[in-house]
């Protein structure tokens, strides 16, 4: 109970005192989990739109693919973005390894499926007669597209929601590409690890408050955007 | 020569090796009302997705004669439709919103509030017009989809069973209002029912579909009682059927039945003319038998079972024969026959529609 105590009045006075270690941590994780987040989203969204309203060879095959990259473990995904960009992988020429740059790329391999899934799940919930309306109303090609985004705006904000949750919270990856650099990668659930395996339990939980205050915010902000739509 | 509005030639759609279509030809005029009917299965929504350009045809093809052809796209044809779907299909946004959108995206900007106001008024609607979808019962939601059909000023109307969500009184008061307002802004017209009583108030012509193909196309007066085949007459509600043979009497035709009655009738679907002995097939609508007696095809029966039809009676009759017969309520309390008791029957014979065993597959 002691423990818990202090870590509590720790993790109080290092936000309240902004401690500068923790806040450039905090604000690593921001940057590189929106980062990751948003390109998940440029890429998940045009082949969630994709596998939802086309049929083709092999689109079981891909859908199960993407299915599949949500239940992924991080620490697996951390592994295989470390084997390439290591410098003697196939991409270590790049010099990505240990970088920002490569925790903004295992994080987005991480989103990147959950964001196509639930842009695909969203459209195709859609009444299919609604897709008919839609042209029938003589819309172009842009505007149907934007017409239905427009229809799957609250399972899209679920996407999002989903992905920054998943990015935000893992530590196998981060730990892995990042190598929990300190000013450089080390970002909050590294940054708890380490202080863990330091025996600094209180500043640990200091780092697991701000973590879980972080991604209540973020995703309460998007919640009260979602059920002012559901509305 | 008149030119049509709409055109289908020789249009066939296929999924697969399955052919779902195959129309000949069908021509929609300018200031038509058609009723597309056709059991469950028979390619009447499909074949509305391709006369309204939302379906490409496997070969043939729909000519719509108000665009220039060469330079017309896809959504420019679109453009001059309309289609109302059986659920309401209204956007996430609200009713203003959503009756105002169609004319955005065809790029309309003069006069869209004054058009927009205009419907709404006319469907009554205007109170509704900043509430959203979900807090509209299922008429208010089918006003909004007709409004927001009508503001585009469409030169052809489809509409997919528009009514059948819809609770009987609503029904009725929205079939109303829309038959007036099609009949006041003269849009061509193309509507799809399940619902035969429907049918007057939005239609003045009506084709058949039976599995993809066009099996009749006449008025409702001919539809309903001259069916051109044994299909369109199960269709259409023509509920006892008797099979025979034609008796030539040098009068008119004559349908002996299997147990040696004879029934004189006077019509011939689409002109056609029998031989002696073809074996052909009676069909007569329970509502036109009547008890009592006539000049031709008075039978004895005796009532064999009395059951409530809505809001009148039908009586089924063994005459050597099974029929049944509908009663109103008045004749019904008059007559007041009883189960095992005899009547007498009358048929009309311009009321026994009589078809041949060897029919066109389509017209």
């Amino acid at each position: 109970m002691e423990l818990i105590w202090q870590g509590v009045k720790e993790a109080f006075w290092l936000m309240v005192t902004v401690d500068a270690e923790v806040f450039g941590i905090t604000l690593r994780s921001l940057q590189v989990s929106t980062l990751a987040t948003l390109l998940a989203l440029v890429a998940g969204l045009p082949l969630g739109i994709f596998l939802a309203l086309n049929n083709f060879p092999g689109r079981k095959v891909v859908v199960s693919f993407v299915n599949t990259g949500m239940a992924f473990p991080p620490v697996a995904i951390g592994l295989w973005v470390s084997i390439f960009l290591w410098r003697s992988g196939p991409l270590g020429s790049l010099q990505l390894i240990f970088t920002p740059a490569a925790l903004v790329i295992a994080q987005f391999i991480i989103a990147f499926p959950m964001v196509t899934a639930f842009t695909m799940a969203g459209i195709q919930q859609l009444n299919p007669k609604l897709h008919l309306q839609i042209w029938a109303l003589g819309a172009t090609k842009w505007q149907y597209l934007k017409a239905i985004m427009g229809e799957t705006r609250l399972p899209l904000l679920a996407a999002v929601i989903a992905g920054f949750g998943a990015v935000i919270s893992e530590v196998g990856a981060s730990m892995m590409v990042g190598g929990n650099v300190k000013g450089s990668t080390r970002v909050l659930t590294t940054a708890t690890v380490l202080e863990v395996a330091k025996g600094n339990f209180g500043k640990a939980m200091a780092l697991t408050v701000i973590l879980m205050t972080i991604a209540y915010l973020v995703t309460l902000g998007l919640t009260l955007i979602q059920q002012q739509e559901r509305r | 020569m008149r030119v049509p509005l709409l055109e289908v030639n020789n249009l066939t759609w296929q999924i697969g090796a399955k052919q779902l279509l195959g129309i000949g030809g069908l021509k929609i005029f300018v200031g038509d009302h058609i009723a597309l009917i056709g059991p469950n299965g028979s390619g009447k929504s499909s074949l509305l997705k391709m006369l309204a350009f939302l379906e490409k045809p496997t070969t043939g093809d729909v000519v719509l004669n108000i665009v220039a052809q060469a330079n017309s796209s896809i959504i420019e044809k679109r453009r001059q439709m309309a289609v109302i779907f059986q659920d309401p299909l209204l956007l996430n946004m609200t009713v203003y919103e959503n009756i105002v959108y169609g004319l955005k995206i065809r790029g309309r900007k003069r006069g869209i509030a004054d058009k927009v106001n205009y419907w709404m008024e006319r469907l009554k609607i205007k109170h509704l017009k900043s509430r959203h979808p979900k807090n509209l019962s299922g008429g208010e939601a089918q006003r909004v989809s007709i409004a927001r059909a009508l503001v585009l000023e469409p030169k052809i109307l489809f509409l997919d069973e528009p009514f059948s969500a819809l609770d009987a009184p609503t029904k009725a008061q929205l079939m109303e209002e829309l038959s007036l307002i099609i009949k006041d802004t003269d849009i061509t017209s193309v509507f799809i029912t399940h619902d035969f009583s429907e049918i007057p108030f939005m239609a003045d012509q009506v084709v058949v579909l039976a599995v993809g193909k066009v099996v009749q196309q006449g008025t409702i007066e001919e539809i309903f009682y001259q069916p051109a085949t044994e299909e369109v007459a199960l269709l259409v509600g023509a509920d006892n059927q008797f099979s025979g043979q034609i008796l030539a009497d040098g009068k008119g035709n004559k349908l002996e039945l299997s147990g040696k009655q004879v029934l004189s009738f006077r019509n011939s679907a689409n002109g056609q003319k029998f031989t002696q002995n073809q074996s052909a097939k009676a069909f007569i609508r329970s509502e036109d038998i009547r008890l009592g007696e006539g000049e031709y095809n008075n039978f004895e029966g005796r009532v064999e079972k009395i059951s409530p039809y809505g809001l009148q009676y039908k009586l089924t009759l063994w005459c050597g024969f099974k029929i049944s017969l509908i009663l109103d309520k008045h004749n019904f309390l008059t007559m007041r026959p009883s189960m095992g008791s005899y009547v007498q029957v009358n048929i009309p014979p311009d009321r026994i529609h009589v078809v041949g065993s060897q029919q066109p597959e389509s017209i």
